[in-house]
């Protein structure tokens, strides 16, 4: 219940989103300098033309920026689903909707390609509709005569998730050669450079669908503890519950056209930022935005630099993974399936 | 009766070496024996376009999903991808001989075809010199004997017009842009650009094809670098074309080539070759 009292004022997630961006701004710098070669930042600055400035700018930024923007909506979206299925182990990637936009999004990537509108526009709507249409499937099988069983719900996605995998392979087998290559990346997620019109896409799919969210902050707050007792509160669920189920769906879809499925964001951040922020939505939306941005840019810097070690790139979704599925079974350990506490 | 139905088939396990048959060793050092090979099954491009340009594309009964060249192996009867084919499909087809590469097929799969009692022949080809081994060696178990020792004096010919360069300029081959795959040591693709005068600035490492890092990539400055096109076209540049310190970037020298003549150990990598080549400064 205390996730009602009013503790956070407008000022205070103000305050607290300058002071965690300032924090996102410290950690992409501090990313940008890191790296498999060394470069001196003055140089690059002062010749544009000099490797330095190359590997900053051309190689490592954009890398860094989409990492960010992906952490951004992956970790809000865990956050929206939790609330949504009352679950506090639900993540767009344990519940198979990222799965639903990469095969989406492999279908159309055969379909269509990958060029520069299709990027911005085509795979990121195609990969939304696959969210969607996931998202829709968990609801509608997560349901025990009439009422949403989170077990049930969660059990649902993981069945999901291992066909939308199958069917991605599927597309893979019957599709060209070339294609195929193209379509490895949805099944492990991978930070690449993108075209500067499919990031601003995705940055304006991220902050629409987070101003949205950020609104319906209160009434997130209220859905955590039931559905009745919200609708009590005079909160209109069934509303709420879809502006949640499209804002986490575009989220997820926005960031899956890029980058394809990056696990457990969504877990491993929203979880510990409630413990230093708590679980009131107004501060947990935004902290875990920012937040997202930290964690994935951590793992994409590490993800680069692994490189000096085993002399290939891995993708980052190994790495999340590596990071998120202990911790998601330490939670399963602490919080059990079933009691559905956020 | 039983006892005279077993020492019956075990002696028909028990091949005596049958009038006309030949031992023929492949790519693996393993023995192979072989009578006169009628119907042949290819699981590789490259096998495939080596049993055409020996001349003896009348006896290939089945091919894997990407033998595409010559044309005419096209219409050949598809026995699945590379990595599954169609152990069914291909039994039904009674090969005398099955062609698989260690390039594109997996171990399972050859295992599987040998359990079925099929003669498989591998081909291992990591440098030029190994691929025009394997045509001999395909020659041989082909009774081609003749035309491959002719199709290899040619190919050297070839080869041998390439001018050679003092020193080699550095080169990169890109498999794929984005995420950067391009081709290190130990493979047949970095020995082709050796020939072409060429120096492989992907030095480090020890996978064949790595996922690469980007800004090693531009520390290595190549002069030239070669984006391989896919049969569908070409993958986007522009991953590649905003490094633009690297010299092969500034200078214009990212070339497209056709991915088929580097990326298949057969006889078209010398018309590889001669296109790397050509493309140098």
């Amino acid at each position: 219940m205390s996730s009602l009292r009013p503790r956070w004022t407008r000022a205070a997630v103000v305050r607290l989103a300058l002071l965690l961006g300032l924090g996102v701004a410290i950690v992409l710098a501090g990313a940008s300098l890191v790296g498999v070669e060394h470069v001196s930042l003055l140089r690059a600055l002062r010749d544009p033309g000099s490797d330095d400035a190359t590997i900053l700018f051309r190689a490592r930024l954009p890398r860094v920026l989409l990492a960010a923007l992906i952490g951004a909506a992956l970790a809000p979206s865990g956050v929206a689903f939790q609330a949504l299925l009352g679950n506090p182990l639900a993540d767009p990637y344990v519940l198979g909707v990222s799965g639903g936009a990469a095969a989406a999004g492999t279908a159309a990537l055969v379909l269509f390609g990958a060029g520069g509108l299709s990027s911005a526009l085509v795979l990121p709507m195609s990969a939304f509709a696959g969210a969607l249409g996931a998202v829709a499937l968990v609801l509608v099988f997560g349901r025990v005569r009439g009422v949403l069983v989170p077990t049930v719900a969660l059990l649902a996605g993981v069945v999901l998730n291992a066909l939308m995998s199958a069917i991605i392979v599927g597309i893979r087998v019957v599709a060209r050669p070339s294609a195929a290559h193209e379509a490895l990346y949805w099944l492990s997620g991978s930070i690449q450079p993108a075209q500067p019109i499919a990031l601003l896409a995705l940055a304006i799919y991220v902050v629409v669908s987070l101003v949205v969210l950020q609104r319906n902050a209160v009434a997130m707050n209220a859905l955590t503890i039931g559905g009745e007792a919200a609708e009590a509160l005079g909160v209109d669920v069934a509303r709420t519950r879809r502006t949640i189920f499209l804002c986490a769906s575009l989220l997820t879809g926005g960031a899956v056209a890029l980058a394809g499925p990056i696990g457990f964001v969504g877990i491993v951040v929203p979880h510990t930022l409630r413990l230093l922020v708590g679980s009131d939505h107004r501060a947990l939306l935004v902290a875990s935005a920012l937040g997202g941005a930290v964690f994935l840019v951590f793992a994409d810097t590490l993800t680069r630099m692994s490189f000096l070690v085993i002399g290939v790139e891995p993708t980052v979704g190994v790495l999340t993974a590596l990071i998120g599925a202990p911790f998601f079974l330490v939670l399963l350990r602490q919080r059990g399936l079933g009691g559905a506490s956020l | 009766m039983k006892w005279l139905a077993a020492i019956a088939l075990l002696s028909a396990c028990h091949r005596a070496p049958k009038l006309g048959t030949r031992t023929v060793t492949d790519g693996l050092g393993r023995s192979i024996t072989v009578a006169h090979v009628q119907r042949v099954i290819s699981l590789a491009p490259s096998s495939t376009e080596i049993i055409y340009a020996l001349g003896a594309g009348d006896r290939v009964v089945g091919v894997d999903r990407y033998s595409d060249w010559p044309e005419a192996a096209r219409k050949v009867t598809q026995v699945g991808t590379d990595m599954e084919p169609s152990l069914e499909r291909m039994v039904t087809l009674h090969p005398d001989l099955v062609l698989v590469a260690t390039t594109a097929n997996a171990q399972r799969a050859v295992d599987n075809m040998a359990a079925v009692g099929l003669s498989v022949y591998v081909s291992r080809t990591d440098s030029l010199e190994q691929i025009f081994t394997d045509i001999e060696g395909i020659g041989r178990a082909l009774e081609r004997t003749d035309a491959a020792t002719a199709l290899v004096a040619a190919l050297r010919a070839r080869v041998a017009k390439v001018p050679v360069r003092a020193p080699p300029i550095p080169c990169a081959i890109v498999v794929w842009p984005a995420p950067l795959v391009v081709a290190g040591r130990g493979n047949h693709v970095d020995d082709l650009l050796r020939v072409a005068g060429c120096r492989n600035v992907v030095d480090d490492g020890s996978q064949p094809f790595p996922t690469y890092s980007t800004e090693r990539l531009v520390k290595k400055a190549p002069e030239v670098v070669f984006v391989g096109t896919h049969a569908t076209g070409a993958p986007s540049l522009d991953p590649l074309l905003a490094l633009d310190s690297i010299p092969a970037v500034k200078n214009h020298r990212v070339h497209t080539i056709d991915g088929d003549l580097l990326f298949r150990p057969g006889p078209r990598v010398v018309e590889g070759i001669e296109a790397l080549a050509r493309l140098l400064p």
